[in-house]
């Protein structure tokens, strides 16, 4: 059996990794653009915070893939997959499968506007990027989105010293995560480590002769010398729409919940693809590390003939700021948009935490303060545990003796401190 | 298998097992820096220690940004490359139990690794609480049941 796997990523990586455990003979050959290892993009930001050297970001060497026997085609773009042959092309070469897992990944954007080509634009996706800006020595710099990506870059530029601006177009910073109250305490916090703020800002270009200058939005002009693009990401599906795979309405690869695509023989995995959400089961896109290592196990099973389900995107987003957690774990109001929700709140000095709950089944939680407890509220979240049994159970000292660990979650199940 | 299993009504809230954890793994001596905690349930009067149950499928595994949690191949504990450790705390949400716990003097997440098979705070247990037993016999309930053992649930593999 030969599986080959497009992309180097958390997906294309835990696939091979996920493969080589049910199989110690089957063939895996792994193809990627990019000629370094897997590194982790999540520990990217820390890297431009100065807190840890570049190296750490590196999960794997050579031989990691010599060892999991994973033949390794880096710096080779597949430019091909003929489905019907079972086969692809990279370079002029052709390789045959029996399987094929697509684990593409996805790309940050940079809009087609004035100036955004000039000299000190940049984005965050991999080690290469921390490279080019650091090399480029910001003092002055935009980042442009202000979702964990660009909340993160923020905090990590002004940790370097930098004078930081964040521009968001929605009325909140990190809008597909907190709803509009917790966002606000979030960016007052920012604003408190120095990081300027301005949500409701369309950006609409970039000025400078050689260099980026300024940055322009329909309100005002920002003097920077360095752009940083962080307002969303495409996913790579060129190569999978070109082989006929089926793409979804949100641009994502289609999957059924065995990570199988549209075609025999063929998965995908990790940011390229929109899977169902564990909630509204309705199509979504995750785009987050650990869906892409969950969808990449399940894809590689699969793909080995052992049965696994994909349980659906939730996703949990933490975030650090002035050594203050915040957290945020499934949908927030705007991604439950249409549900009748009742909303759980609490707020004092140095805590703030909302529970969102539809139809008696906990569907969104923020919290700004503190990570007690959010492991059984993510638990209940992905179960479905209905909010009156959560209730029944923290009252009945024979059940929570036995799950004692749910009394951490207590205060936000009956919005108590 | 033998993991860490937690026998609810025995536990007094001593604190006993969380010093000789902070003692051994953080070469500390105050509950905080412990590995297992004890969640106090005051409207019952009830003590109960909470610790990594070592999940077959941990979802701290597949939380972890930087691949360093992995299943010991042969005594199947969930163990971790620590060094490696962007304290990033993910892998502290994934974790159903609140068993995946913040070391505040490395800023990491550290979980129990049952001292390579000989745990210490189940050594040290004056009540009996905590017992170093074979998970199967833990999730057998008359087994349980005529050794007067009420069990938290997680320590028998969620299997009743
Ligand atoms: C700065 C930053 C911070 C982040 N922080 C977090 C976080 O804190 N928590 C979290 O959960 N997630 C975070 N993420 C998201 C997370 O990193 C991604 O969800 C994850 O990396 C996706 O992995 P992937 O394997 O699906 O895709 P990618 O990592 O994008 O990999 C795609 C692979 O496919 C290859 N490829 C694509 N097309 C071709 C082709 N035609 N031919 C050959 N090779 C091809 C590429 O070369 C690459 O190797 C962050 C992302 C960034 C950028
Ligand atoms: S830390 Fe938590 S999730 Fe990880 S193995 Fe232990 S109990 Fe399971
Ligand atoms: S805190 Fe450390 S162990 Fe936990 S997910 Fe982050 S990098 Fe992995």
């Amino acid at each position: 059996m030969r599986v080959l796997i497009i992309g180097n990523g958390a997906a294309g990586n835990q696939a091979a990794a996920c493969i080589r455990k049910h199989s110690s003979e089957c063939e895996i050959v792994m193809f990627a653009r990019e000629s370094f290892p897997e590194y982790s993009a999540c520990a990217l930001p820390d890297v431009l915070a100065g807190w840890i050297p570049l190296d750490k970001t590196f999960l794997k060497t050579s031989l990691d893939y010599e060892q999991l026997q994973i033949k390794t085609c880096f710096g080779q773009e597949v430019n091909n997959v003929d489905i019907n042959k079972q086969c692809l092309e990279a370079g002029d070469k052709k390789y045959y499968y029996d399987r094929l897992i697509m684990a593409t990944g996805s790309q940050p954007i940079i809009p087609k506007i004035d100036g955004s080509q000039l000299n000190g634009n940049f984005v965050v996706k991999t080690p290469q990027d921390i490279e080019r800006i650091i090399d480029h020595k910001p003092t002055r710099a935009v980042i442009v989105g202000a979702g964990n990506i660009g909340v993160e870059t923020a905090s990590a530029l002004r940790n370097r010293g930098c004078i930081v601006y964040l521009i968001e177009m929605q009325d909140r910073i990190m809008p597909l995560l907190y709803d509009k109250k917790p966002a606000d305490i979030i960016q007052t916090m920012l604003e408190q480590e120095d990081i300027r703020v301005f949500t409701g800002e369309r950006v609409t270009g970039v000025a400078g002769e050689q260099q980026v200058e300024r940055l322009l939005t329909d309100q005002q002009e920002i003097e920077c010398d360095t752009v940083i693009w962080a307002a969303g990401v495409r996913q790579n599906v060129e190569l999978a729409r070109k082989a006929g795979l089926k793409i979804g309405g949100l641009g994502g690869i289609e999957v059924n919940k065995y990570m199988q695509c549209s075609e025999p023989g063929v998965f995908a995995c990790g940011d390229c693809v929109q899977s169902p959400h564990v909630y509204t089961g309705k199509p979504s896109l995750s785009l987050l590390w650990s869906s892409a290592k969950r969808q990449a196990d399940v894809a590689a099973a699969n793909c080995m003939g052992k049965l696994d389900e994909y349980e659906g995107n939730c996703s949990v987003v933490i975030e650090e700021i002035m050594g203050i957690p915040c957290v945020a774990i499934g949908l927030n109001l705007h991604g439950l948009a249409g549900y009748e929700t009742e909303v759980i709140e609490h707020e004092s000095e140095d805590l703030y935490y909302r529970l969102l709950a539809v139809d008696d089944r906990v569907a969104g939680f923020q919290c700004v303060g503190s990570l007690e407890g959010t492991g059984s509220i993510f638990t209940m979240i992905k179960k479905g545990t209905p909010l009156s049994e959560a209730r029944k159970l923290l009252h009945n000292k024979g059940s929570i003796s036995t799950m004692a660990w749910y009394m951490d979650s207590s205060r936000y199940i009956f919005g108590e401190y | 298998m033998k993991r860490i299993v937690v026998n609810t009504e025995a536990c007094d809230g001593c604190g006993i097992c969380q010093l000789v954890c902070s003692a051994y793994k953080a070469g500390q001596w105050h509950p905080a820096f412990a590995r297992i905690k004890i969640k106090q349930l005051q409207e019952f009067g009830l003590n109960v220690p909470v610790v990594c149950m070592h999940c077959t499928y941990p979802p701290c595994e597949i939380f972890c940004v930087m691949n360093l949690i992995y299943k010991d191949p042969d005594t199947a504990y969930t163990l971790r490359n620590v060094e490696r450790c962007i304290g990033c705390r993910a892998c502290e949400i994934a974790c159903p139990f609140s068993a995946a716990v913040w070391d505040p003097l490395n800023e990491v997440v550290v979980n129990c690794d049952l001292c390579g098979g000989t745990p210490e705070c189940v050594n040290h247990c004056p009540t009996g609480a905590l017992i170093f037993m074979d998970i199967s016999e833990a999730a057998d309930k008359k087994r349980r049941e005529a050794a007067g053992l009420r069990i938290l649930e997680a320590s028998r593999g969620f299997s009743e």
